[in-house]
């Protein structure tokens, strides 16, 4: 083994292990990382920024730069909320119902919106009815960043790895939701069941405090009117643009790009005010980290890791999928779903150049468990995190075990109900 | 003119008032800040209304403003009910007051200085660096001393 090959796994398990400790900001250490492969000779000029194999994958960054300029401009018309409280109202101030109403919500919304985003969005509102409800809000919470997790895993842009995964093999919008949405629509009952069971005994409904909840007015949520007309309309040519990108030929990247320079155009809004929600420090980590994976890829560690793992498999995909689905799930309860899923994007690759069309679902084994995995614990999913946060701020503590015990729970149905999906519908 | 010179001080309180009666303490008195002081007599916060008003108001509010506009009369007692229960104290230990933010300014800096630090902050008063007993300069009180300053340059009355 080459002193180089050495040097760049050293680099790539300390930038993993400092990711995962939080010691430093991430983008701080992919950076760091992809500077240090630099100078070891591992990539160059002409891989960081030309190459679609070892490069920075600049379909990701700007289908993420695109949907958070659209989502940073369309949140400021109070559309969601004013859906969330019309929905608690719909669920005449029933605290299951609302539970339920808010998961289904969440989880739509998570997957064409960003899951912290979305966490963000519903947590606020969630308070405000549960203060009214006098209930705890924590079920509601949980449920909530549960809901997200799963509801992002159904498209190409729900969840960052999801991106990674579309652009390395070359699926779509449409092909993210026809082999996902079924599960995933299956996942967001059976979660709603688990709320049920799990919950239940804290959702004690008063029908004098449902009806605080039958005099909240959603029409007092809607901050600009004009705003709302626009971002809706944008928002579903973006959508057709996704769902049509085959015809077209416009990839994600760019729809998400035209539909945000179109909102920029029509909103007229003030530049600070557009790039306010633009998480460069996200978009930087991204860039570093394909550039540290794309340095492996150079020097071989990926081939000769895919190379053993498909003659572990040896032709038996459905064993490879069954077990890349349960292994990601479980590292990605621990780890950051998207250095895992940037590194083993390349390694999926070449299983699936290995073994054609029987090798396929590999992908979709990927994106499941990584996505799904995130539900385990309290630090699974960037989600996760920022939503114990907004809680802890509110008043209303979330141990990191609390949560744990919901999510492992969580987790292992859905996965269980995953890997049967993925067995009957590709291998049986 | 020096920042010295204009200086003041602010009402000291103790960790253990409640956050409802600082609330009542500002607004009938109409205080910039009030300074919250330790058992040992140390300065652990320096509270302006905007603070103390943040500790009162729900937080979901604050973090989503289309909520703001559910809110109604009715939701007061709640909030306020919270409020007597809480003291600033508690919201120091869980980090919503201290006193980083506070600008702070040598004694012997010119009053230009001075108002130069609070434009920039945009900060309705800075606390004098140094130990002891602390001590703040008001914007009101440097708008007055640069106007008294300009107008005795030019001998007006």
């Amino acid at each position: 083994m080459s002193w180089q090959l050495v040097a760049a796994i050293a680099v790539f398990a300390a930038a993993y292990v400092l990711i995962a400790t939080e010691k430093l900001p991430r983008a701080t250490v992919t950076l760091t990382g992809a500077a240090v492969m630099v100078l070891i000779g591992a990539t160059g000029g002409d891989d960081v920024f030309f190459s679609a194999d070892t490069g920075i994958d600049w379909n990701v960054l700007f289908l993420l730069l695109g949907m958070m300029m659209v989502v940073g401009i369309a949140r400021q018309s109070g559309m969601f909320e004013y859906l969330a409280v019309w929905s608690a109202k719909l669920a005449r101030g029933r605290p299951f119902a609302i539970l339920a109403m808010f998961a289904v919500i969440t989880a739509v919304a998570s997957a064409f919106l960003d899951n912290v985003t979305t966490v963000l969005l519903i947590a606020p509102v969630t308070l405000l009815v549960c203060q009214r409800l006098a209930v705890t809000p924590v079920p509601y919470l949980i449920t909530e960043v549960l809901a997200s997790n799963i509801g992002g895993t159904a498209t190409l842009i729900g969840d960052p790895p999801n991106l990674i995964v579309g652009s390395r093999a070359g699926l779509g919008f449409t092909d993210f939701l026809v082999a996902l949405g079924p599960i995933i629509a299956i996942l967001l009952v059976v979660l709603i069941g688990l709320a049920w069971l799990m919950f239940r005994r804290q959702l004690h409904y008063d029908p004098q405090r449902a009806t605080q909840v039958m005099a909240l007015r959603q029409r007092e949520t809607i901050r600009d009117g004009r705003l709302l007309v626009v971002s809706l309309s944008v928002l579903g040519a973006i959508l057709v643009g996704f769902l049509t990108s085959r015809l077209t030929g416009l990839q994600p990247a760019m729809v998400a790009l035209i539909g945000a320079g179109l909102l920029v155009l029509i909103t007229r809004m003030e530049p600070a005010k557009i790039f306010a929600d633009v998480e460069w420090e996200t978009l930087l980590f991204f860039a570093g980290l394909f550039v540290m994976v794309g340095a492996l890829v150079n020097l071989g560690v990926i081939k000769a890791l895919g190379a053993a793992a498909a003659g572990a498999i040896d032709g038996h995909w459905a064993l490879g999928a069954v077990g890349l689905l349960i292994g990601s799930a479980i590292l990605s309860g621990v780890i950051d779903n998207i250095p895992y899923v940037a590194t083993l994007a390349p390694l999926t690759q070449d299983l699936v150049d290995a073994g054609g069309s029987a090798a396929q679902p590999l992908w979709w084994a990927l994106t499941l468990g990584a996505d799904l995995g995130g539900n385990a614990t309290a630090i699974g999913a960037s989600a996760n995190v920022v939503l114990l946060g907004v809680a802890r701020r509110n008043g209303h503590p979330i141990s990191f075990w609390q949560f744990t015990r919901y999510g492992l729970i969580t987790t292992a149905v859905t996965i269980a109900l995953s890997t049967a999906y993925l067995l009957l519908r590709y291998y049986v | 003119m020096h920042a010295v010179e204009l200086a003041v001080e602010l009402p000291l309180l103790p960790r253990s008032s409640s956050i409802s009666d600082t609330f009542r303490l500002i607004a009938e008195h109409d205080l910039l800040a009030v300074v919250i002081i330790g058992d040992d007599g140390r300065v652990e916060a320096i509270a302006s209304p905007v603070d103390i008003t943040r500790l009162v108001l729900p937080g979901y509010a604050l973090a989503d403003l289309s909520l703001a506009g559910l809110l109604d009369d009715s939701s007061l007692e709640e909030l306020f009910t919270e409020a007597d229960a809480r003291t600033v104290g508690a919201a120091i230990d869980a980090g919503d007051l201290g006193v980083r933010g506070v600008v702070e300014i040598d004694a012997d800096a010119t009053v230009l200085e001075t108002a130069c630090h609070m434009v920039a902050n945009k900060a309705q008063l800075v606390r004098l660096s140094g130990d002891g007993t602390p001590r703040f300069v008001f914007l009101s009180a440097v708008l007055d001393a640069l106007l008294a300053a300009r107008d005795g340059r030019a001998g007006r009355p």
